[in-house]
């Protein structure tokens, strides 16, 4: 095949040049690298005893059997694996990009436990020390190329655990502090998108520092609210979404959950305590990394506010960001 | 494992890659072998002064992506020139100039000294710009890989994902395109070329 020169490709050349390479650039890139290797190695360090453990559990286990199948299916967790699979899809997703006439849509509907105290219920006659609803709404993201975001929110209304909780409410005027039933719409110009790293090592640092450390919850819930944030109803790139799935799977006690679909969406959880009750903390990623749904309950009844086991503090579903035309819902 | 190093430096670019996975240090010898074209890259793309940070960026999401690479056996430029690709058009829209072409022209290369050459090269500039601009991003990118980064027809063909003859259409309408929106063009190219440095103007093939 004749690669042929071509009096455009010599204009092209002549007038970008051959730009002239600094060795400190060249250094500087293998710095870089150097950097990632050095955490690679690290993680794969914190891994190994852990793995060793499982691989000698596995082994005893084989000889028990005997077979190997174990060890082969112990090296890495079905929750890890899968997010892996997931963070892979992730990284090959094209980024959404969009024009200036364009917006990135995102959509959720949420439900939120709320507390009350007695107090806060003026002369309303209580039984109970707390009333304890949820808050259904839904919440529309646009985001501008230009960096501005519009945020409406639509508060639909309360569900009670019994009819006294629902006559109290009503009384007390929580519904007009709630704004059931109405729409806000918020714009906010310019908010300074949040600038997360890639690297693993230097997100798993941020991670840390953002975690909420007087809740009473494990290290483990604190780090997931945290990374779960970054991929929540925000517009973030691929990789970022893959490196913040790669820490999540290397958390202790995550769960995978089977699903009919065993990619879209992956389902996870981690068992926990708040306050004495054990909880949940239940999430779905779809097959190229969105997170599609969140869930906290608690798995025992919380006899502290009257709450019936299997009860939600929160629960959302997400859509998966869609690209719109106009600032209206599509 | 020393020994395997320096066996390591006579593997493909693919072996290469493959091993790293276990042994991630084998992946500074890609950073070795193709640092240089990766950072001219950048900097014909985005400038010297941003070509850095892009061209670091390319390596690391490489290194990132390593165990899918599914690229050339011999080289993986055309692999990291893809990588390059998406890095150059999230930094031109962090930089709110996603609508202009990322390619940097300079009036003053190579032909300082001739007053001439200058004005030749300042007023086809914006004639150039202006003809890459009207191409299409799949046939601008298939000029470009060729002409400048010094790909072959299978690297352009394995980096931008086509079948090699589809290069070869692209690249005569490109260039048909770009000649018919440069009035003189090849008048001003042989004038610009001749003060280019010795070696530029060798072939490929």
């Amino acid at each position: 095949m004749a690669e042929d020169r071509h009096p455009v490709d010599e204009l092209l050349r002549a007038l970008a040049g051959d730009p002239q390479v600094d060795p400190a650039d060249l250094a500087h890139i293998q710095g870089r690298i150097d950097a990632a290797i050095k955490t690679e190695k690290k993680v794969r360090q914190r891994r190994r005893p852990r793995t060793r453990v499982l691989m000698w559990a596995a082994a005893v286990a084989a000889v028990i059997v005997g077979t190997s199948v174990i060890l082969q299916t112990a090296r890495v967790s079905p929750a890890a694996a899968t997010l892996e699979e997931i963070a892979r899809a992730a990284e090959a997703t094209d980024p959404l990009t969009i024009t200036d006439a364009e917006f990135l849509y995102t959509r959720s509907e949420t439900q939120a436990r709320s507390v009350v105290p007695k107090a806060g219920l003026g002369d309303v006659p209580y039984e109970r020390d707390s009333l304890v609803y949820l808050l259904s709404s839904t919440r529309e993201t646009w985001f501008g190329s230009d960096g501005t975001v519009q945020i409406r929110t639509t508060v639909h209304d309360a569900s009670f655990l019994t009819d006294e909780d629902e006559a109290a409410y009503y009384a007390a005027g929580l519904d007009q502090q709630d704004n059931l039933a109405t729409t806000e719409t918020l714009t906010v110009s310019d908010p300074g998108r949040e600038e997360w790293p890639t690297d693993p090592g230097q997100l798993d640092q941020t991670i840390r520092t953002r975690m909420a450390e007087d809740r009473g919850l494990p290290e483990t819930v604190e780090y997931l609210a945290v990374a779960l944030n970054i991929i929540r109803e925000v517009y973030i790139t691929p990789e970022l979404r893959a490196a913040t799935l790669r820490l999540i799977a290397n958390l202790d006690g995550l769960n995978h959950e089977p699903t009919d679909s065993e990619i879209d969406p992956a389902a996870f959880h981690i068992d926990y305590t708040d306050q004495g009750i054990l909880s949940r903390f239940t999430f779905r990623i779809d097959g190229q990394g969105y997170l599609r749904f969140e869930e906290r309950l608690n798995l025992e009844a919380d006899t502290r506010f009257g709450v019936p086991a299997h009860t939600p503090t929160f629960r959302a579903e997400y859509t998966r960001p869609t690209i719109a035309g106009s600032l209206q819902t599509p | 494992m020393v020994q395997d190093r320096l066996d390591a430096t006579t593997l493909s670019d693919a072996d290469v890659i493959a091993a790293s996975s276990d042994d991630p240090d084998l992946f500074r010898l890609i950073v070795s072998r193709y640092g240089e074209a990766v950072l001219k890259y950048a900097a014909r793309r985005v400038g010297a002064q941003d070509a850095r940070d892009v061209a670091s960026e390319v390596f690391l999401r490489g290194f990132r992506l390593r165990n899918r690479y599914e690229g050339l056996r011999e080289t993986c430029l055309p692999w990291l020139y893809r990588i390059a690709r998406n890095v150059v058009g999230e930094w031109l829209k962090k930089a709110n100039r996603s609508d202009e072409i990322a390619l940097v022209l300079h009036s003053s290369v190579g032909f300082e000294d001739e007053v001439l050459d200058r004005v030749i090269a300042a007023s086809v500039i914006p004639e150039l710009r202006r003809a890459l601009a009207l191409l299409s991003e799949q046939d601008r990118e298939t000029l470009l890989l060729f002409a400048l980064d010094g790909l072959t027809y299978s690297e352009v063909a394995a980096s931008l994902g086509i079948p090699p003859g589809t290069v070869g259409s692209r690249l005569t309408r490109a260039r048909n395109e770009v000649r018919a929106q440069v009035p003189d063009l090849e008048h001003k190219a042989s004038l610009l070329v001749i003060s280019l440095p010795e070696g530029k103007e060798e072939d490929r093939g």
